[in-house]
């Protein structure tokens, strides 16, 4: 008994260890595995590649022996305008993503593709991007799509960045509603019960010209939410969402607001990630 | 060589759990593949192998995701020696064993996890979210865990790592 138990304290002080490590030490950790698993990261990427190609072979296979020569070049053809098209969808996605570069002209940035969606563990809004440290990438850098904001980077390592999702409960931003004059807070509130992704705003109504309007009134729902610029991390007025909704909260010293966030979240290919103000 | 088939186990299930994910309004639940390996070497070895799995995996899925490292680790080995205590009263070949055993256990994790984030402020808000999260991931570990189980019995007699049919259960830690 006496020779067990040594082995599982060993194993509490071990993991005692890693659960007050400090910030720094725990994330060079986290970043070395993360660059570690970097090629494996691929294989669902050619299994799924792999999969088309042979259903594609199989249809091309089936057709050659039901029919002749001319139906199989269809066949070919068919399966080089699929390609083609996955192309040009990249193609478009890329080009909407340097307009938003241009739009932001006043930063650089780095264009990085989704490698992963999802946290591993499920329990955070994340994805994975390649490009780390050696492109210029650090913590607490925004990140943009076509559409609008995304997130922020939450972790770096020297290949990939953790992208923490605006619709993560941990996600703060400072947002204005646009033609308002209304400045506050948004958050993430994670996936709805019918699946739609969420964000909340807590925000302060002008102050003047609503004074005298009832709080039941919904002066905002349609208008869009920008970054106000505010807290120095997110540049102003990039797109975050539209309000569907907003109430004076119970209290009555602000109002709450539901929006529905600009950024697809679930069709993101590549991202920008605003690294740095360029130099006037 | 078990700990050369337990690595790329891991290696396995990490790259499946990476990526796959479950519907949006099942609040996103991820396949528990990862526990299911901790979960079949806490079962089939018990002793220092399942400690190994419980500690490597974990610190592979908190390397991988946003959670604080060791947490995962943690759940992990109270997992594996809960499992392990018991593992002489279950049949790992089982197919209706590892469908209960997955589902309790992904429940566990997932309630655990949950509650260890939600200490460091971080994880949805409200009950129900996380309820249906729980209940998603339990699902989905009962689909995964025969599997897993099915798949790891037949890599480990295929290399020669696995027990004797019908024979004793290997001692404790080999």
């Amino acid at each position: 008994m006496r020779e067990r138990k040594f082995p599982v304290v060993l194993l509490v002080l071990t993991v005692g260890v890693f659960l007050s490590l400090p910030l720094p030490w725990s994330l060079r950790l986290k970043a070395g595995i993360r660059d570690s698993f970097l090629p494996f990261q691929r294989i669902p990427a050619w299994f799924g590649a792999g999969v088309k190609g042979v259903k594609g072979l199989f249809s091309g296979f089936r057709e050659d022996q039901a029919k002749d020569l001319h139906e199989q070049e269809v066949a070919r053809l068919r399966m080089e305008v699929w390609r083609l098209q996955s192309v040009q969808q990249e193609n478009r996605d890329l080009r909407q993503l340097m307009q938003v570069r241009q739009a932001h002209d006043a930063w650089t940035s780095v264009a990085c593709r989704v490698i992963a969606r999802g946290d591993v563990a499920g329990f955070q809004q994340a994805v994975t991007v390649r490009g780390g440290r050696a492109s210029g990438i650090s913590t607490n850098m925004p990140v943009l799509s076509a559409d609008g904001l995304v997130g922020v980077i939450a972790e770096v390592s020297e290949q990939t960045s953790l992208v923490l999702l605006l619709t993560d409960p941990d996600c703060r931003v400072a947002c204005c509603v646009e033609g308002a004059s209304s400045t506050g807070i948004l958050r993430g509130r994670g996936v709805s019960l019918s699946g739609k992704q969420e964000l909340e705003l807590y925000y302060m109504p002008a102050a003047c010209g609503l004074d005298y309007l009832p709080a039941e009134v919904a002066v905002d729902e349609g208008r869009r939410v920008l970054t106000s610029g505010l807290g120095g991390v997110f540049p102003e007025g990039i797109p975050v969402g539209r309000v569907v909704r907003s109430w004076m909260h119970s209290s009555g010293l602000y109002r709450q607001a539901e929006i529905m966030p600009a950024a697809q979240f679930q069709t993101l290919e590549y991202v920008l990630v605003l690294t740095g103000k360029r130099s006037q | 060589m078990k700990f050369v088939v337990l690595g790329l186990a891991m290696l396995a299930a990490l790259v499946i759990q990476a990526a796959f994910s479950g519907p949006a309004v099942l609040q996103q639940p991820k396949p528990p593949v990862l526990l299911a390996v901790v979960l079949y070497y806490a079962l089939s070895c018990g002793g220092r192998v399942s400690e190994a799995a419980a500690l490597g995996a974990g610190l592979l899925q908190d390397g991988l995701s946003l959670m604080p490292m060791g947490t995962s680790s943690l759940v992990f080995l109270v997992i594996a020696w809960v499992a392990s205590r018991y593992r002489r009263q279950v049949q790992v070949e089982s197919v209706g064993a590892s469908l209960v055993l997955g589902a309790v256990v992904a429940a566990a994790w997932v309630l655990m996890t949950q509650i260890l984030l939600a200490g460091q402020g971080q994880g949805v808000p409200g009950i129900l979210r996380p309820m249906i999260k729980t209940l998603s991931t339990t699902i989905l570990a009962a689909g995964v865990t025969p599997l897993v189980f099915f798949g790891l019995g037949a890599l480990e007699r295929a290399v020669g790592t696995a027990k004797a049919e019908g024979g004793a259960r290997e001692p404790d830690g080999l």
